[in-house]
Formats: structure tokens, sequence, C-alpha cells
């Protein structure tokens, strides 16, 4: 089987990936072991949450800090990219999820802070519309409704420290606390999956909003855990906000959450209607190299097992969460190419003394070197397989600057990778290609927290065509 | 406030010495600078000796544990696991350490008995078939928490006190006669001054610094001991090298978990004693002589204790050769500072007789003629309590979920459950995670409390049991404490799913920045 594109991974950077070459016409093959880590996730999008890194106050806004980011940081991946770039990637992603269902709120040039189960705040920049009322630039009261028997979500707990926040002037909204009675989900476990599942129905939807109905007072905001539907949650957002006459939202929670779920899902469902071809629970994958090319992957560990050929690989296995990356007591590697991981050998110095120190921890920091191209590159800086690409987690430093650590190269792999797979496209290549995507409106939606965060001039955003145009990359 | 007696230090000794106190009808109160445990008292092997250890160097000492082993087993059976144990010997071990081993033992009267290696292997097949030789003895693991809790328990019940957190900051003498202390509260700088005729210094690798306050001196040699937890109970013996005593020479099985100990070295780094890298790496390429899969088996926590030591100076350059024995000392027939008695050395095994040793000595001071009853009377333990092994719990959470009872298991790696942890907590004032840890084994499993914690922190700020605003500060303490532990044994899966746990305190909760 031959494509144009295999990529390793099936987390947001993989399946962007793949997103960002069917949109170029490429033949796509996603090869994981299983459904990534955005499940390990909040479902939002960070940018950059704090600048410098460790600053104390958040970020109000991605766009200002990236001119700092270019003088302070020079190889830093979005100064590599360019604000256009990532502008453009943000915008598509928004645009893939507004028509897949799942739209999402935000812009470039300002952060969100969204309230946690503990009760502290997290800096966003791409929030699902679902957890938009959350914002606490927004002033108000809030009612943090929790279910009895849901363990990771106390709203006592929250509420006290977020009114401790208010109280400090740290944070606009006040905050009150009340739990529903165990919820009957017909003998299902009570988790976070399950009571989602049941969200979807309408017949769930009626009576749970009967029962919240008793506790709202008037004028409240509405906050529960992030569990309002799995596959059709905008669709309950809607419904209950509609039942309950507020505004609702949702707070992201530990692992597994649903809002990553729900992201994984989405970007699945529309890749596979692009005609990319994921193939999901593969345990062994053996790289076969020609040189210094990758000519493809053998799908079992018989030489005779399936073969899939590509002209371009992109190596998106994350960090040691995602299993792109193993470790031994004094020893790191890359698990599928054994690419170089630059590492000290003492175990002692890849962490930091303090778990929750400001200044991060170093092993989050460890990875594939790459070039400008994102190429993976050895010590000497020579490029390891011509055709070979990284992105997301697994590059080193990707975790160099806080917040930005889910995003950056997911996304701006978009224009590098066209022309190498184009160039190396062969005549076994057949079948037709899946459309390209012509229809990427961009759209400023207006919302209720722009009024309240603190505007700053917001660029100019091309349309993708103009962008490409003006990048040199137009086709 | 006045009493008879004040003890300081609220470890395995000190606790002991408050229950002997008591049930002689002496009052006393407990004073411990942080909480029980916090010392050496909580920070070794939990092994019962059964004195074999001990019985070619240090005979003494051995006499001593086999007598203790023997009364603790009656008296708290509910938090010893009678396990048994083996010396095993290596190929490259002193081929005559067997003999003498098992001429010393029988001695001193200690049950050791040679056991051909088909029948270890037999019982304990994850050994390694190297094995030349093996001799049997009654060792035990034993909860030195849960232990040393029923002493403070029930030494209250009789009418001692016992105050967590108050650090003795001077000792009232006139020079040649205590008269009372001055401890402060460390949560909130309070001072206070209690009146006394007798202070007892159990106060473990502080006694020198506390008997100093007091005029006397006291010269202890410090010696850390480092251990590593595994995730799975490899052996359900205790396993001991047959060898002059080593490190990586001991396997001790508590619940669902290995312990690999223990290092020895003389130190200075008492207060927050720290394992290194190459500690760790020590114990496991030892230990995995004995036991092959230790070192593919996920190593979960290492930590460490200091021991204090009565000893030479001379000895440096090998604390292990000093005895382990414990020593009282009368600091009126010493120093001359009547009514100070400082009571070091000796075993998490020994500590009643420590107690019992000490308490006499004040009894006849006092002419108090009352007998010592430690070693007859049961230590109490709450009637549900038994030793904590998994499949005990998960029994039990299938027996609560039948009855339709709803409950929420709050740790997953120890099935410790909503229920559970409200009941214990349930009469209690303000505590931490890690009084919670002890109390339940939540948070104690591969995870290391990484998801547990917050809901414990809900849990107890909902109950009450967190001061206002405190939540956050609590947990950050736990989680910290937690890292120390884990930070030496990250590698491989348990590196993995730490970077999982970063990431949820670090990017969910941004508590990095806040």
């Amino acid at each position: 089987m031959f494509y144009d594109v295999i990529i390793i991974g099936a987390g947001l950077a993989g399946l962007m990936a793949a997103e960002a070459a069917q949109c170029q016409g490429a033949r796509v093959l996603i090869l994981a072991k299983g459904m990534g880590s955005l499940p390990l996730t909040t479902g939002c999008i960070d940018v950059l949450g704090y600048f410098p890194s460790t600053s104390r106050t958040p970020l109000s806004s991605p766009a200002t800090a990236l001119t700092q980011l270019r003088e302070n940081h020079p190889h830093h991946p979005y100064v590599k990219v360019g604000q256009e770039r990532l502008l453009f990637a943000l915008a598509h992603f928004q645009e893939l999820c507004r028509s897949g269902g799942m739209p999402y709120d935000g812009f470039f040039d300002s952060n969100f802070l969204i309230p946690t189960p503990l009760g502290t705040f997290h800096p966003t920049c791409l929030v699902p519309e679902t957890m938009r009322s959350g914002n606490l630039s927004i002033p108000g009261s809030i009612l943090l409704l929790g279910f009895e028997g849901l363990k990771d979500f106390s709203p006592f707990l929250a509420a006290e420290n977020l009114n401790f926040l208010h109280s400090q002037g740290r944070i606009a909204p006040s905050f009150r606390a009340e739990i529903m009675e165990r919820l009957d989900l017909a003998g299902k476990a009570l988790n976070g999956l399950n009571l989602a599942k049941a969200f979807d129905g309408k017949s769930f939807r009626e009576m749970f909003a009967k029962k919240a109905k008793i506790f709202l007072k008037p004028g409240e905001r509405l906050g529960l855990p992030a569990v309002l539907g799995l596959h059709s949650s905008l669709e309950a957002w809607k419904d209950l906000q509609k039942k309950l006459n507020t505004e609702i939202f949702e707070v992201p929670m530990p692992p597994p959450s649903v809002p990553g779920i729900r992201l994984y899902d989405l970007l699945k469902t529309h890749l596979r209607g692009r005609g990319v071809r994921l193939v999901i629970g593969l345990s062994t994958l053996r790289p076969i190299a020609e040189k210094q090319r990758l000519v493809g992957f053998s799908l079992g560990s018989s030489k005779k097992g399936p073969f899939c050929k590509a002209s371009a690989f992109v190596l998106a296995t994350g960090k040691f969460i995602g299993g792109g990356l193993s470790s031994e007591r004094s020893k790191i590697y890359e698990t599928l190419l054994d690419l170089p991981v630059f590492h000290p050998q003492n175990r002692k110095e890849w962490f930091h003394p303090r778990l929750l120190g400001i200044e991060g921890q170093p092993f989050n920091g460890f990875g594939v070197e790459v070039d400008e191209n994102l190429k993976p590159i050895g010590s000497r800086g020579q490029i390891i397989y011509s055709n070979l690409f990284a992105a997301g987690g697994i590059i080193a430093q990707a975790d160099s600057i806080k917040g930005g650590r889910c995003f950056w190269v997911n996304l701006h792999i978009f224009f590098d990778f066209r022309i190498t797979f184009r160039m190396g496209r062969t005549n076994q290549c057949r079948g037709s290609h899946p459309k390209k995507t012509s229809h990427l409106r961009y759209r400023i939606a207006h919302s209720a927290h722009r009024n309240v965060i603190k505007q700053t001039a917001r660029p100019h955003i091309d349309h993708p065509k103009t962008c490409l145009a003006k990048l040199g990359h137009a086709g | 406030m006045k009493t008879e007696v004040v003890v300081i230090g609220g470890g395995a000794t000190g606790a002991g010495v408050l229950r002997d106190l008591a049930l002689r009808g002496i009052e006393a109160i407990l004073l411990e600078r942080d909480e029980l445990t916090s010392g050496t008292s909580g920070r070794n092997h939990g092994l019962l000796h059964s004195g074999a250890r001990y019985a070619v160097n240090d005979p003494d000492s051995a006499r001593e544990c086999l007598a203790e082993n023997q009364i603790l087993k009656k008296i708290a059976s509910p938090c010893i696991e009678d396990t048994g144990g083996f010396f095993l010997s290596l190929p490259q071990d002193p081929p005559k350490y067997p003999e003498e081993l098992l001429r010393a033992c029988k001695g001193l009267g200690i049950p050791a008995e040679e056991t051909p290696v088909a029948e270890v292997l037999q019982k304990e097949p994850a050994l390694s078939p190297k094995i030349k030789r093996a001799i049997r003895v009654p060792d035990a693991s034993i909860d030195p928490f849960r232990l040393i809790r029923a002493n403070v328990e029930e030494a209250e019940r009789v009418g001692a006190k016992f105050f967590p957190h108050r650090e003795v900051i001077a000792i009232l003498t006139d020079g040649r006669l205590i008269h009372g202390v001055v401890a402060k509260d460390s949560r909130n700088e309070e001072v206070f001054q209690i009146s006394c005729r007798f202070i007892i210094n159990a106060a473990g690798v502080w006694a020198g610094k506390v008997a100093q306050m007091g005029g006397a001196s006291l010269e202890i040699v410090f010696s850390k001991g480092s251990l590593v937890v595994l995730n799975q109970r490899l052996v359900n013996s205790i396993i001991n090298r047959c060898r002059p005593p080593s490190s990586g020479d001991i396997l001790v099985p508590h619940g669902p978990a290995l312990i690999i100990g223990t290092t020895s070295q003389t130190t200075d780094e008492i207060e927050d004693p720290s394992v290194d890298e190459q500690e760790v790496d020590l114990l496991l390429s030892e230990g995995e002589k004995m036991l092959p899969q230790v070192s593919s088996t996920r190593a979960i926590r290492a930590y460490a204790g200091v021991r204090p030591l009565m000893g030479a100076r001379e000895a440096d350059e090998d604390s292990r050769k000093i005895t382990r024995d414990f020593l009282l000392i009368d600091h009126g027939e010493i120093d001359g500072i009547k009514g100070l008695f400082s009571i070091v050395g000796g075993k998490l095994t020994t500590y009643r007789l420590m107690a019992e040793r000490t308490v006499d000595a004040i009894c006849k001071e006092m002419g108090n003629k009352t007998p010592c009853s430690t070693a007859e009377k049961p230590l109490p333990f709450p009637a549900a309590y038994t030793f904590r092994d998994l499949g005990s719990r998960l029994r039990r959470v299938l027996e609560w979920s039948a009855l339709r009872e709803p409950d929420e298991i709050l740790c997953e790696c120890e099935l410790v459950t909503k229920k559970e942890v409200s009941q214990e907590i349930k009469n209690l004032p303000y505590l931490s995670l890690k009084e919670v840890q002890e109390r339940t084994r939540a948070g104690m499993g591969p995870c290391q409390g990484g998801f547990c914690s917050p809901r414990l922190t809900a849990l107890l700020s909902e109950a009450g049991k967190i001061p206002p605003g405190k939540s956050l500060s609590i947990l950050k303490e736990f989680l910290e404490e937690r890292w120390k532990g884990i930070r030496p044994v990250l590698w491989g899966p348990q590196l993995r799913e730490e970077q999982l746990i970063q990431a949820l305190y670090a990017e969910l909760f941004n508590l990095d920045h806040l």
C-alpha cells in the first residue's frame, strides 16, 4: 500500500498533521497504538499561558508576547513559524471544529482564564463553546453544581478556593456550591464518561434540569463538570441553557476528559470523511529505511506482514505519556526509530528538586531535536531521514514555554511538508485524492467575554490562500 | 500546665514510654515536634526482627529482638503479618556464614533451621535458583504506623496526653534538677510551659539536641538507611542475605508492596534525609541477586531514615559495626542533671523493652512499685482492622457494592474508599494528607497519591478537617513530599505515569503558577 504521507500517532499533533496533509491533496495513513493522548488533556487549546514562563501573572494575550518571544527565544518554534501561520492554524482548527458541530471560542490575541475542579484557574486560548461562560473575567455570581459520587469534582473545594481568588481581586465572579443527590444511570457506574453519555439523551436532560432548577438562584451562571454530552455536547449544552434559562459552562476535569474524547472523535470522523485512513490498535510497527530515507512500515513483527510505504512520514508519537519516549535507569530513548534524544546521563538531572517549581521539570523538555523544517536531526545537525518530520510532544523543548505545549507543533507543519510529499510522490500512487479544502471561511465571532478582556489590536487574518501565496507555497 | 513526666518524641520509643507510664498510673504528656512517626519510626523497613540478623555480631541485640518478637506477636498481632523469613546464601557469599549463623542462633535460642533449597523455591518461586543454602527464621513484617498509634491511643484512653506539632525549645533546670519544659506550637508559634518532675528524652536523632537543652551531653552517631519500595509483592516471606550485614540484604513484603533495604551510611543530614540515585541503583542491583525480578519490577518510591546510634566516633567509617542495642542514660548520674533521662539506639522491634526499662528507672526514683504490664496486655486495634492486603480490601469493596451501598473508591491503587477515610477521620481534628495515608494506605500505591490526593483534599476540606484557605497548601505539601520519594526511582513506566500526573497538577490545575 502506498501513501503520500504516513503519520505515526493519533494525538492532536498526529491528527492535525493528517488534516494538513489531506487539505493539500495527500493520501494519508495514520498508524497508532491507541487513541492518542487527547483524552488525557482538557480539550482546550493552550497557546501561551505565561510569559516569561516563570511569570506569576497569566498572559492576557499570547499575540502580544510574540514580539518579545522573537527577541528572547529566537529558536522557539513559534518564532520559526511566525504569527501568520499560527493564526492560520488556529483559524483552521476552529473552522474544522465548527463544521464538526463542536465550535471552539477564542482568539490568538487573548487568553481565557477558566476555573478548574480544584478552584484554581487555567489560562487557555481556545475553549469549546461549552466552556465559554466559565471565563473568570466575567463578573457575576456562579453556582458550581456537583454530582454526588463523581469523585473528581468537589464544588465546595472549588468554590472555596475560587472565592479566595475573588477576594484577592484576581478573578471577577464569586462562587457558591451545591451538590446534586446521586443520579441513577440505569445501574451503570457513575463516572464522567457514563454521565456524558446520559446527557446525550433528551429525557435525562429533562430530569436533570428539573432537579438543577431547585438549586439555581436568579441571575446565577451555572458551572458543571465537563460531562454534558459525549456525541452531541453542543446540543446538550444549548438545551440545558434553554431549560434552565441561564448561561452554563463546563469545568475541565482530570483524565479521562470528556472534551478531549469529543475532540478526538470529531477529528477522527472528519479525517475519515476526507479519505484519511486510520489504523489504530497496532502493537508492533517495524520501520524500513534505505540509506537516509524511510521507505515504510511493516505492521507486525513478521517480514511478510502488511507493509505500508509513503513519500513522507510524520513522527507524532508524543513524549513519555504518548509512548514516543521511554527510559531506563540512565537512558532515555525514542521508541520507534531510535532517533537521538539528548539528555543528561545522570538521572538526577532529569528532574527538578521541586515537583511544582515554577521553573518546570527538565524531563518534560526531552525529545528529538529538529531543524527549521521539523526534520529530526543528529548531534552534528545532520538530517537523519530526508523524508521524516516530527510533530507535537516528541520534539525536544516542546515544553520550554508553558502553555505552548499542546498546540504549536501540531499545526504549523501544515505548510512545511506539502512540497516534500509532492516531490517524493511516484507513479505508484493511484486512486482519487480527497477533495481539497477550498471552503475555509473565517468568521470572527463576537461573544460576551470579548468585551471584558482588555482588547489589543487584532491582527488582520488573511484568507488561507493569501497566506499560502505570501509564504511562497501557493500551488 | 503541670504533669509528672514529659516524654519528648512521638516515635516508637516515646509512644511506648507513654503507654507504659499511663498503664502504671503515672501522669504523662508526650510532645512531638511534628506528627507521630514522622522521624525514623516512620522511615524503616517495617521488619519485626527474629534476632537472627544480629546473632553473629551483636548477640545482646539479637537476644532482645527474639524476646520482643514473641511478645509483639502476642500483643500487636493485628498489625503484624507473620510471614516468616529466610536467610539465603548465594554462591558468592561467605561459605562459612550459614554455619556461624546456625550456631549463633542455637546459642541464643532463636529458632533457625536449615531448609532444603528446593522447598524454599517451591514456596517462593521468584527467588534466584542459584541459592546454595536457606535458613528459616521467625521474622515478620509489621506496620509501624498502626503499632505506634495504638500505643498512643491506649495511653490517651488511660489518661495520658499527646500533643503533636509541639517542639521543645527549652528545658527548665536549676542546674541540678529539672522542673519543666518550654515548648512551641509550630503551627501558630504559641509558646507554653509544662512543669514536671521527669523528662524522658526519646527524641531519636534529635536526642543530642534535647539533652543539650538540659545542660547534659549525649553523643549520637547518625546512620542513614535508604530503602526502595517495589510495586509488587514478589515474595511472601522476609528474605535476608546470609552474609554479614550489608546494603541490599533484606526484602520485606508489606501489603501489596515489597521493600528493599537497607543502606548504612554515616550522615549529618538528619532533618530531611533523602535518597540519591546511586543508592537506589545499589539496592536494586543487590536485591536482584536474590530476586532476579527486582530490576524489572516497578519501583514506586525510595525513602531514608536516620538511625540514632550510640557509638564511639572511631566507628565513623562503618556504622554497621555499631551495636543496634539501646542505652538508657540517667543524666542525674552522668551529668548531675536529676530528672532527665535519655533513651537512645535500639530497634523498632525492641521499642517496648526500651520503654519498660526507662519507666522502670523512673518508677525506682519515684518509689512507684507498679510492675510493667505492657508485655501482657494486648494493644487495642479497631475490630475491623487486619493487615491490609489488597485481596481483603477488594473483598470488602465487593461486599459493599453487593449491598448496593454506594461508595467511591478514592484511591484506586490501594482500594481505599470514601467511607473508610470518612470513618478514620471522623473524630480527629485538623489533619494532613500524610496522616490519612498512614491510617488507610491511600496514596501508597503505584501512582503514589497522584490521582487520589485532590480527592482526599476535597474530602478533608468538606469534612472541615482542613483550616479554611489551607487546602491548596496542604495538597502541595503532600505532593512535594511524595515527589521527594519518587524522584530517585523515576524511569520506565513510573516516569511515564509521572508525566501524566505532573501534567494534571501543572497543566490542568496550574499549581506551579499559583
